[in-house]
This record gives C-alpha cells, sequence and structure tokens, in this order.
C-alpha cells in the first residue's frame, strides 16, 4: 500500500515536470550536496603546502619572454625563473588561476615564499602561507571545477540509465570521496592543477561517449580536449594513450591508423599551443625543453620520495591510490556484463589508462594524486552497476512472460538479451 | 574403516574439523590469528570450492581474503577472526545442509557445530548458531528439545565458568558480565591492529582517512551483481552469513574500516567473489571447461529444472 502510494506520489511530481526540469532538478541536488561538502576545505582548512609557490607561478605570465642570450646561465633571474615554472606544471591551471587573482584584484603575489626546507607547520608558524583572501578565491575555483566534473559524470551516467534518480546516486560516492571533496590535501581545498584537471578528464569522457561516433568531426574534439587535458597536468595525457588503445583495437580498417594519428596530432597541436615556450628556438630547443620537463619530473618524484612521511612499498601505493583491487573478481564480472553497451568501450579505456597510468607513474600516495583514480573508478564502478541495473529490469519482464526464464534459457546465457542491447551493439 | 563409513555416520568429511578446532580454541584460550586466518581461508575456499565445484574458482574467491589477512601475531585481533571463522564454519554448515538432493538435517551434525562455534568464540558466536540454525530448522520434524538443549548447553557451560572466574577471582556475588556474554563485543567486529600489524603506519594512517570507510561503491556494486542469485540454491546461506557479518559491523562495530575489520572484508568479499565467478562461468564456456561450473540446483524441495530456469534467468 505504502508503495503504491509513493510510486503514485512520485509519477505525480514526475508528471509535473518535463525531462529537462527533472534533470535540472537532480543537478541542483547535486549542487547543493556538493557545495556542502565543499565548504570546510574552501573556507575552513589551513594552508597546504605549495599554494604560495601556486600564487607565484599563476601570476607570472604563461607566455614566454625571449631573451637573446647564448646559453641559460647568462639568462637573467627573472627569465629562468619562468622558465623554471614552464618545466614544472603546463599552463592552463595557471591560466585559470591567473586569472581569477587577477579579477579579485592581485596584481602580484605575496613577499613571502615558502621554505621547502623547513615542516608545514614550522612555515605556517612563520606566516609563510598564502593570505585567506587570496586563497579562498582559488579554492571557489577549484569546487566550481570539481563540480563541474560531478555534473559531467552525472550527464554522462544519464546516458549508460536514463534514470534521473540513479544516474544522481551514482555521483554521491564522487562528491563524498575523501580525496576529491576532503578535508585535508584534497582536489578542492588543495591549490595546484588536480581539480582543474578533474574536470578536463570527466568533460573528456562525455565528449567520447557524445561524440565518438561522428567521424572526424569528433576525433578533432576530442583531440582538442585532450591536449587541454595534458596542457593542464601532464598525467592527462593518459587520456590520449586510452583513445589511441581504442581505435587502435575497437577501429575498423584504416579507420584504426587515421582516427589515432589525428587524434595525436590535435592534441599535440593544442598543448603546443597552450606551452609556448617549445616555440622559442629550433626544433633542438623543444627537445632540450621537453628533456628538461622529464627530468625535473624525476628530481621531483626522487626528492619527495625520499621524505620520511612517504609511502615506498609499491604494493600499499598501489592499494591507497586504487583502494578496489580486492574487488577485481566481481567487477570483472559486472563488466563482462556491460560488454555489449555502446558506452562500454570508451569508458573501459578511459577509465583503465587513468587507473594503470597513474598506479605505474605515481609513487608516493598523496590525496591530489589519488583524486583522479578514485574519481575514474567510481565512474567506471556505477556505470557497469546502472548498465546492470538495466539489464535487470529488461529481463524481468521477459521472465515473468517464460514462467521463470524458459525463453532464456533456450536462449543461453550469452546471447544478447533484448532491443536495447540490439540497438546499442 | 569400511569404505562408505563416513557418509553412514552422516558426517562430511570437511565438517569433521569443527571439533578439532572447537577443542583446539578451548584448549588454548585465544587461537593465535595467523591460525586462525587459515582456517578461515581455508573454510572459504571450501565452502566456494562446494558452490562452484572447481578448486580454481574457490581458489579465486578465497584470494582476496588470504591476502589481506596480516598472517601476525596480534592478540588484539585474535577474538575477531576466532568469530569470524566461527560464522564461516557455520556458512559451510548450512551450505551442506542445504545442498541440492539433502535430506533433514542431523541432529548430531547441528550439535556438533552449535557446540563448536559457541567454543570457538566462546559467548557471541553461540547467538549467532542459534539463529543460523533455527532458521535451518524452521518447519522440520526433528527433536527441538534435543536442538535446543544442544545450542544452549554451550553457552550455560560459558556462563557458569566466567561466573565461576569471576566468583573466585573477585569474591563476586553476582554476574557482571552479562552485557559481554549476551552482546557481539566490540573487538570482533573490527580490530585496527588487523591491518596495522602487518603494514606500515603510514598506509594505515592513509587508509583511515582516504580509504572511504566501507567501500560503499564497491557495496552497491556487489548487491547489483548478486541480485539475480537470489534463488540459487546457496543463496540464503551466503547472502544471510554476509548481510549479518556487514550490519553487525556498521551498527556494532563502532566506524569500521574495510581494511580493519575481517567480518566486513568476509561479507563483501565472499558473496561478490561466488557471484562474480559463478557470473563469469556463465558467460563464457572455455572458462568453464577450465575452472568448472556451480553445482546446479535449487537446494531441497526444488527441482532441477526449476533450479536450471533460475540459473538461466540471471
Amino acid at each position: 500500500m505504502s508503495d503504491s502510494l509513493l510510486s503514485r506520489i512520485f509519477g505525480a511530481a514526475a508528471r509535473l515536470l518535463s525531462p529537462g526540469a527533472r534533470t535540472a532538478v537532480f543537478g541542483a541536488v547535486l549542487t547543493y550536496l556538493f557545495a556542502n561538502a565543499a565548504l570546510r576545505p574552501v573556507f575552513l582548512e589551513p594552508p597546504p603546502v605549495d599554494e604560495i609557490t601556486w600564487a607565484q607561478r599563476s601570476l607570472t605570465p604563461w607566455w614566454f619572454p625571449y631573451e637573446a642570450a647564448s646559453t641559460m646561465k647568462n639568462q637573467s633571474p627573472e627569465y629562468r625563473l619562468q622558465y623554471y615554472w614552464c618545466l614544472h606544471h603546463p599552463t592552463v591551471a595557471r591560466i585559470v588561476y591567473g586569472s581569477v587573482l587577477r579579477g579579485a584584484g592581485f596584481g602580484a603575489p605575496p613577499e613571502v615564499e615558502y621554505d621547502y626546507k623547513l615542516s608545514r607547520i614550522e612555515n605556517l608558524r612563520l606566516g609563510n602561507n598564502l593570505p585567506y583572501e587570496m586563497r579562498v578565491p582559488l579554492r571557489i575555483t577549484n569546487a566550481v571545477f570539481v563540480l563541474g566534473a560531478v555534473l559531467l559524470a552525472y550527464f554522462g551516467l544519464l546516458r549508460v540509465h536514463p534514470s534521473r534518480a540513479l544516474a544522481a546516486a551514482s555521483v554521491l560516492p564522487i562528491i563524498y570521496e575523501p580525496t576529491i571533496a576532503g578535508p585535508f590535501n584534497s582536489a578542492v581545498g588543495y591549490v595546484g592543477a588536480d581539480a582543474v584537471l578533474l574536470f578536463m578528464l570527466a568533460a573528456f569522457w562525455f565528449a567520447w561517449l557524445a561524440l565518438k561516433d561522428r567521424g572526424l568531426a569528433g576525433v578533432l574534439v576530442l583531440g582538442a580536449i585532450a591536449g587541454a587535458t595534458t596542457a593542464t597536468k601532464l598525467n592527462g595525457a593518459l587520456v590520449i594513450a586510452g583513445a589511441v588503445a581504442y581505435y587502435a583495437i575497437c577501429g575498423n580498417g584504416w579507420q584504426r591508423l587515421w582516427r589515432a594519428a589525428a587524434l595525436c596530432a590535435v592534441a599535440g597541436a593544442v598543448f603546443l599551443a597552450l606551452n609556448p615556450i617549445y616555440f622559442r628556438g629550433d626544433l633542438a630547443w623543444a627537445w632540450k625543453v621537453f628533456a628538461d620537463t622529464v627530468r625535473q619530473l624525476m628530481r621531483l618524484r626522487d626528492v619527495t620520495g625520499q621524505e620520511s612521511w612517504v609511502l615506498d612499498n609499491r604494493r600499499e601505493v598501489a592499494m591507497t591510490l586504487f583502494p578496489y583491487l580486492p574487488f577485481v573478481i566481481p567487477l570483472a564480472a559486472l563488466a563482462l556484463d556491460a560488454g555489449r553497451r555502446a558506452w562500454f568501450a570508451p569508458t573501459f579505456f578511459w577509465a583503465g589508462a587513468i587507473i594503470a597510468g597513474n598506479l605505474a607513474g605515481v609513487k608516493i600516495f598523496l590525496p591530489t594524486y589519488a583524486a583522479p583514480v578514485r574519481f575514474a573508478s567510481i565512474v567506471a564502478i556505477m556505470a557497469i552497476t546502472l548498465s546492470k541495473i538495466a539489464d535487470l529490469r529488461e529481463k524481468r519482464p521477459e521472465a515473468d512472460a517464460t514462467s521463470g526464464g524458459g525463453a532464456l534459457a533456450a536462449r543461453g546465457p550469452g546471447a544478447p538479451a533484448g532491443a536495447r542491447e540490439a540497438k546499442d551493439a | 574403516m569400511p569404505k562408505g563409513a563416513w557418509s553412514r555416520l552422516a558426517i562430511p568429511r570437511g565438517m569433521a574439523l569443527v571439533p578439532v578446532i572447537a577443542v583446539l580454541g578451548l584448549a588454548a584460550g585465544r587461537v593465535p590469528v595467523p591460525a586462525a586466518a587459515a582456517a578461515f581461508a581455508a573454510t572459504v575456499f571450501a565452502g566456494a570450492w562446494f558452490i562452484l565445484r572447481s578448486p580454481i574458482s574457490a581458489a579465486a574467491a578465497a584470494a582476496p581474503i588470504a591476502l589481506l589477512a596480516p598472517w601476525r601475531y596480534c592478540p588484539q585481533a585474535s577474538n575477531m577472526a576466532m568469530f569470524s571463522l566461527g560464522a564461516a564454519m557455520l556458512w559451510l554448515l548450512w551450505l551442506w545442509l542445504v545442498r541440492p538432493g539433502a535430506k533433514a538435517p542431523n541432529i548430531t551434525l547441528v550439535a556438533l557445530a552449535a557446540a563448536a562455534a559457541a567454543a570457538l568464540s566462546t559467548t557471541c558466536a553461540t547467538v549467532v548458531a542459534a539463529s543460523a540454525v533455527l532458521y535451518m530448522l524452521r518447519g522440520k520434524s526433528v527433536r527441538r528439545g534435543a536442538v535446543a538443549a544442544a545450542l544452549l548447553a554451550p553457552a550455560a557451560i560459558s556462563v557458569y565458568f566466567h561466573w565461576l572466574g569471576e566468583r573466585l577471582m573477585y569474591g563476586a556475588s553476582t554476574f557482571s558480565l552479562w552485557r559481554e556474554l549476551l552482546l557481539l563485543r566490540y573487538d570482533v567486529w573490527s580490530a585496527p591492529a588487523w591491518s596495522i600489524v602487518s603494514h606500515t603506519w603510514r598506509y594505515d594512517d592513509i587508509m583511515s582517512q582516504f580509504a572511504s570507510g566501507i567501500q560503499w561503491t564497491a557495496v552497491a556494486a556487489a548487491c547489483v551483481l548478486l541480485y539475480p542469485f537470489r534463488s540459487r540454491w546457496w543463496a540464503p546461506a551466503t547472502f544471510t552469513g554476509g548481510a549479518f557479518l556487514f550490519l553487525g559491523a556498521v551498527f556494532l562495530g563502532g566506524n569500521p574500516h574495510f581494511h580493519y575489520s575481517l567480518p566486513v572484508e568476509a561479507a563483501l568479499l565472499v558473496p561478490a567473489g561466488i557471484g562474480g565467478l559463478a557470473r563469469i562461468a556463465e558467460q563464457f564456456p572455455a572458462f568453464r571447461r577450465f575452472a568448472g561450473r556451480e553445482r546446479a540446483g535449487g537446494g531441497r524441495g526444488q527441482s532441477p529444472a526449476a533450479s536450471a530456469a533460475s540459473r538461466n534467468a540471471s
């Protein structure tokens, strides 16, 4: 009786709203819940490491100055500092933060500098931290980008299962994921490239679902987003690896080659356009910049890896970054069930590239390093779960109509289940 | 012993371990955690083998449990390991009793299992045993008086020894351990030592802060995966056991984390692993040939045709 009453109430409420309005209502609910979760990391968390450095590098012009000097040693200190900032991180997050800070009226970084030889607590005591009025706009920017990622995940999951309520419920684990909107060093609370990276990763996944059958135009758009993702943070290039693997494995004939090549070419062009440091010389200069970038990454990784607080056990790092490892068997079974869906292959390659690439490359645990892995994991797990729910809803009427699954038994467990699968396949 | 004597005794060979472990548990007071973890993993392996009819699949189902166990001496987690072992053995017993083609449960076996479970974790498993066995015996024409005596005797003996200890050690005239004896204690649901003894402090710090407690995403996925298996013969025992351990940990465990709690690990990984392997075997005939297929049948009273239909419907 109560079920019937509840379903009537929800049915009546649903009839009052158009489908678009219902989507917007659930989007508003998610926005409210996320804003609630993000309040603490935005306004209350003490400054983490690097915040002040990020303000400095964001207020440095992102285009690269030209100085006619023969060697780097002869360049001015400002030039060398800007070169170092360019190697340290690509430009997109710096452009975003820089525009926010300038828009908020801050044209220059604070006088103080973070002393990396001291601990975070000692730096806090000495006042080596970003002023509150500079910190909060940057963290609000983070929150907006992560909210964008959450909503893109919601819209993407709507392509997997048409129920808005289920799709909205499926992104709740992202909202309450400690590495994304948690209290300490999360993607929202830490001023860095990670919030923008999450947004770009989500944008790539959503665009892939929407555009994968649009031929060359779709490939070009995907390439542009992939280039911007790589220009946000270098491990964003993993989405290019995932897309290339997808086209190479799932494509037909020459499509295997030209789609992958076109995507790489566009992504590379966008990356270079956003990182003009590569154009300040000939090909040897560009190669030098690339080699210096890799060398810088390795050096930072080694230096950080020697800190006393980091994990030095690869198995523990893998488990902390990706805590769903013990569930590999049930998740594989769910993935097999979803394997025929049109959305599955892009989602699988997207999430697989992000998870595997980060597990292979990241040597230490930081919440911001874990955030992309957790985000991709949750999206993929909830997608295959929603797909299984859709399967069950389709099979129930058939099983009822054939008194205990006789038709299914005749068809066999490996055969397509219904019209939806036929359409997707 | 003549051939077939075991079957005439109506005690499955695997269950002969139950009184052995019970006696060991009683004698040692606390079985070391590595031994309990090994027995627990072996019980899970046996149950999965019984369902899936393949040692390879059973090993795959039990592997996550074995990989997450500390394999170190940690007395703080002893109660939790022993309690989980008792629950796993009841699960195995339940599976055996409801296997396809099984007859009415054997009263000797039930009494042995209840006594063993009670002995394993001294108090709390008696309640678990009583609940599970009463469920198993519902509607069956067995000697209920004998069953009640078999269930209550270990509990009564346990209460008596606790009372005696209190009387002798403290000279207490009244008994004050009712709560500890009747309710499941906090440390049987969650014990940080389970993880801490085998990992670095940094790992445990990270997992407790950033690992989302009880992996709710995986819980949702596992529930959806297992829903089509609800009519299989092994589902009532496996799902009830898993739900009992999971809900007990959530409501009584005091904020348990997945990696701190063997009951939570078992509640999530065992049913989901068995369901996942059964599903993979259905999807891939090659895997089925390689690693076997689950035992067909819908339990007592269900025809093979009906059970096959329910299997195909999933």
